[in-house]
């Protein structure tokens, strides 16, 4: 008995149901979509994932997760049971036990919490699947396809399993609490005006500068640290370190305030003047009278009915709009930084050569002058190589080596390598040498002062000669480069002495070699553990590969993307889901409003014009916030690019485009859904109370 | 000439076993300018009747024309502008809209339709006024009496002057002075406006303001009196004479 008429009442409710089943559905189904990608054994194991702390965000994200979308679905099922008060309390006064009320309501909604959630992991496997393309497709080649496993749909369920039970006993010691007079005559939907609509007006127009400015100060405070020169100074930095935690939360309590406060701002625009009139009374003597009239914008074309429906709608749901607000801000935020750290660090792992290896020498052993010839082969077979060098860093010898503690290199050698990098080649004629020196680095002097100096210093003149290996060799000059001296290791960055190649004879090479230099660019990715066989005989072995990096980028972004995703489209989803349930639970108070109107004489297509225009006020408010936040970010985007790489990546300024737009997509489809059945609730029935039988 | 002529006006409720026929048959012509009063039983199908007027209901059967065009055959946005245009409907239950104020209440079919803001205050002030719900023009509709509702829902249909007023029991929360005060100002709309005025009511007294009673039972007209030459005394005696036969004094609430 209690089951039948509680899939009637689920039948009847169908339209809030609706909404309560696809938001379930659509939470399932991400929920069990991410957990199968960010909990599987193959991601979880990845050399990324293990090397950094991902493993612990994920963690934090996905512990978040269920506590919010649990919240939500508390108070999602705490608001069914709201509506439904008056026909609870009529099943009490009729004698029915509590106990079987509550469990009408139980049976009621988990019926449809099993249905929804059927759905959602049916479209969850989807989901994944769409996820998964989107990692294998879009990020590239770091992640092999993922498969379901069985641990983390479970999990899912799990998951699920307890905010249905919360949501469930929450709602029962709601209904248990609540007195069958409270439940009969339903209460007023609480106060009915701000009691200061233009404070809280001009607080909200005040929170909005304050916003902006927010977004200006930390700009400002990026734009300080991140210079053009490297970090700023130390306050710069404290300023950047205080200011990013005290502006994030800053922003997003201005952001819940101004919504709340937004609701004053229509009954300030509806509000005329009152005006006071003395009024004769028919007993005798005079009585003041208060007229309020709306103002002028309120008296033109069925504004005061917009105004006062949007001033109640919002007083209603300040709270809520505020909490929807910051939800989407932050999924804004979290998207638009997470695809924006992977175009950086992506861009920011490119190098003029793909593949370096170095060998140096250990003096204490023999060592295996072949090894890096056999290496060069191997890595042959492994890809088709677009540039290849071999060549070899030597040291100076005495008394050279005491006035410049500098490698040497060979002319040809280093020719290729700028070559290779795509810069201007040096000639060094027979006879003479030249220095290349790097980037100012910092040097201890024997007193332990620090200071900071390039390489070389220039203090020998042009022409002046030295001594190099037994030949006499005069200096033709030095230039600073900086990109590719790093690719001659042995004397690090500091810089080389370039000399002819006949000076570095085998027999130079048999004492002074400190280290040989394999550099390649590759067509196919050929990873550091190609080398690993090469990485003995005498050598202690350095091994760079680009294709590493843009692996480990990758895993580490596709976590970071797939997290992020997934709370930004679990806020998105929840946020639109309340908005939903609320505007479906105001269509049914406004059924009757609408009635009158057309009463009145309003057709049903101005109605409907009436109510889509208060439908996108009321759902596009708590949405504008979040999207316009996209434009402050771009620009931080930028900046912390511009950082990095020395320019601003395209891509900053079409993720912050397109990730506020796809919002928007899939919110204006969210909203068509829900105007569909606000319009059937409100409108449709009028129709209905009139059978044509004979039109 | 006729401003309103319904020609066997048939309304029947529900389908099957579970149909009501509210109104059986319907025919009646009334004048532009007249003061008309249906009485009758509670159930005999006043409600219908007005609301088939006002195209808030559709008819089954018969044709209702409205200055010689037939409502019925109108499509929803003809009939949404003649209720905005044409008549002024005061609802048995008040109808007002309960998010906005008194005040708001009584201006909203003028904003509707757009018309100059400093005009809708004009004449706002001018029929609260005469309707003595002027002070209560910040309140919302369930924060004052009945009564209160009843004129501010008089108030909201007259303001826009419409040729065609529709009342269905205008005086039905009121005292006996505010009845007479509304009547009076029905009666004013008549005279100098030549508004025709359509009431139901049971109060034989209210009725009495009409210059034709009709008499409604079983959804079929049954009787009708006419003023004409009639002593107010008179008019009234014959009333209460009819309706008694009728039932209505016995069965109305
Ligand atoms: N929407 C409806 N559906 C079904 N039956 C209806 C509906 N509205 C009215 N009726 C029936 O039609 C008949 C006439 O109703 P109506 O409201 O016209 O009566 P009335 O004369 O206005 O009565 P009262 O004086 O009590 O207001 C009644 O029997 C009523 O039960
Ligand atoms: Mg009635």
């Amino acid at each position: 008995m209690l089951f039948k008429l509680a899939l009637r009442n689920v039948k009847r409710t169908a339209s809030s149901y609706i909404i309560y089943f696809i938001t379930v559905a659509l939470t399932v189904a991400f929920m069990f979509a991410a957990n199968n990608v960010l909990l599987s054994d193959d991601l979880r194991t990845t050399d990324a994932v293990v090397r950094s702390d991902l493993g612990l965000i994920i963690n934090i994200v996905l512990a978040v997760v269920v506590i919010i979308v649990g919240i939500i679905i508390c108070s999602a099922t705490a608001y069914l049971l709201r509506l439904r008060r008056r026909e609870f309390g009529t099943y009490l006064l009729l004698g029915m036990k509590r106990g079987d009320v509550i469990k009408i309501f139980a049976v009621e909604h988990l019926t449809v919490g099993m249905v929804s959630l059927t759905a959602g992991l049916i479209l969850g496997v989807g989901v994944f699947y769409a996820f998964n393309g989107l990692i294998c497709a879009v990020i590239g080649s770091g992640i092999r396809p993922l498969s379901l496993m069985p641990v983390p749909s479970l999990q899912t369920l799990l998951e699920w399993a307890c905010i249905f039970a919360v949501a469930l006993l929450y709602s029962a010691v709601k209904l248990r609490a609540l007195k069958i007079s409270d439940l009969v005559t339903a209460r007023p939907s609480g106060k009915r005006t701000p009691h200061w609509p233009a404070v809280e007006a001009a607080l909200a127009a005040l929170l909005l500068a304050f916003i902006v400015g927010d977004f200006v100060y930390f700009i400002d405070a990026l734009g300080q640290v991140m210079t053009a020169d490297g970090w700023g100074t130390d306050e710069a930095y404290m300023r950047f370190l205080i200011s990013f935690p005290a502006c994030t939360a800053l922003l997003l309590a201005a952001v819940f305030l101004f919504y709340v406060c937004m609701r004053g701002v229509f009954v300030w625009r509806l509000r005329g003047k009152k005006e006071s009139t003395f009024v004769k009374q028919p007993s005798g003597g005079e009585r003041i009278v208060t007229c309020v009239r709306p103002s002028r914008a309120a008296l033109k074309g069925g504004n005061v009915f917009y105004y006062r429906q949007m001033s109640g709608a919002m007083n209603r749901n300040a709270v809520m709009m505020g909490a929807i607000a910051v939800l989407l801000i932050l999924s804004v935020m979290l998207s638009d930084y997470a695809f924006a750290q992977r175009y950086i660090t992506l861009a920011g792992a490119e190098r003029p050569f793909d593949i370096e290896v170095g060998w140096s020498v250990q003096r204490q052993t023999e060592y295996d002058y072949d090894l890096p010839d056999r290496a060069l082969k191997a890595a042959r077979s492994y890809s088709d190589t677009e540039f290849e060098l071999l060549f070899d860093v030597c040291l100076a010898d005495e008394p050279l080596r005491g006035e410049l503690d500098l490698a040497v290199v060979r002319e040809s050698d280093m020719n290729a390598m700028l070559a290779g990098a795509g810069e201007e080649e040096i000639e060094v004629a027979d006879g003479t040498f030249y220095i290349l020196y790097g980037y100012k680095g910092t040097v201890v002097n024997p007193d332990g002062t620090r200071e900071e100096q390039y390489g070389y210093d220039g203090h020998i003149a042009e022409g002046e000669t030295r001594v190099l290996y037994g030949n006499e060799l005069a200096f033709a000059g030095a230039e600073q480069d900086g990109t590719v001296l790093r690719y001659a290791r042995g004397s690090g960055d500091s810089g080389v002495i370039v000399v002819p190649d006949y000076i570095v004879t085998d027999a130079v090479t048999e004492t002074y070699l400190d280290e040989r230099v394999l550099l390649l660019n590759t067509a196919d990715p050929v990873y550091s553990s190609a080398f690993d066989e090469y990485a003995d005989g005498g050598y202690s072995v350095y091994v760079s590969s680009v294709y590493d990096e843009i692996d480990y980028i990758n895993v580490n972004s596709s976590v970071l993307i797939v997290s992020a995703l997934l709370a930004a489209l679990i806020f998105m989803c929840i946020s639109m889901a309340l908005l939903s349930i609320k505007a479906m639970s105001d269509a049914d108070a406004d059924k009757k409003r609408y009635m009158i109107l057309n009463m009145l004489g309003v057709s049903v297509k101005r109605q409907r014009l009436m109510l889509l225009r208060q439908l996108l006020s009321f759902s596009l408010l708590p949405v504008a916030l979040p999207l316009l936040s996209s434009v402050p970010m771009a620009i931080i985007g930028s900046i912390i690019c511009s950082f990095y790489l020395g320019y601003v990546h395209s891509a900053i300024i079409g993720i912050s485009i397109a990730v506020p737009l796809v919002y928007l997509g899939i919110y204006l489809c969210y909203l068509a859904a829900t105007y569909f059945l606000a319009e059937k609730t409100c409108i449709r029935p009028l129709e209905r109370t009139r059978p044509r039988l004979l039109i | 000439m006729n401003i309103l002529k319904l020609e066997n006006v048939v309304k029947i409720y529900g389908r099957g076993g579970n149909a009501t026929k509210a109104l059986d048959g319907v025919s009646l012509d009334v004048a532009e300018g007249e003061f008309v009063t249906i009485m009758g039983a509670s159930g005999s199908g006043k409600t219908t009747l007005l609301n088939l007027i006002a195209s808030i209901d559709s008819v089954t059967g018969g044709t209702i024309c409205v200055d010689g065009r037939d409502i019925t055959r109108m499509s929803e946005k003809e009939l949404a502008d003649y209720r905005g245009q044409k008549i002024g409907f005061v609802f048995q239950d008040y109808n007002l809209i309960d998010t906005l104020t008194v005040y708001e209440n009584v201006v909203l079919p003028l904003t509707l339709k757009n018309v100059k803001p400093e005009e809708i205050v004009a004449r706002a002030d001018d029929i609260m006024k005469k309707f003595g719900i002027g002070e209560l023009s910040g309140k919302f509709p369930d924060e004052i009496s009945g009564g209160e509702r009843q004129r501010a829902a008089c108030a909201r249909a007259l303001i826009s002057s419409p040729a065609l007023i529709m009342a269905d029991e205008p005086t039905g929360a009121l005292d006996s002075r505010n009845s007479r005060n509304l009547m009076e100002l029905l009666r004013m709309m008549n005279k100098s406006f030549g508004a025709t005025i359509l009431t139901v009511t049971h109060d034989p007294v209210v009725a009495s303001y009409a210059s034709r009673v009709l008499f409604l039972r079983d959804g079929r007209l049954f009787n009708e009196i006419i003023k004409g030459e009639k002593t107010d005394s008179g008019f009234f005696r014959e009333i209460t004479d009819v309706s008694a036969s009728a039932g209505g004094q016995d069965d109305a609430v």
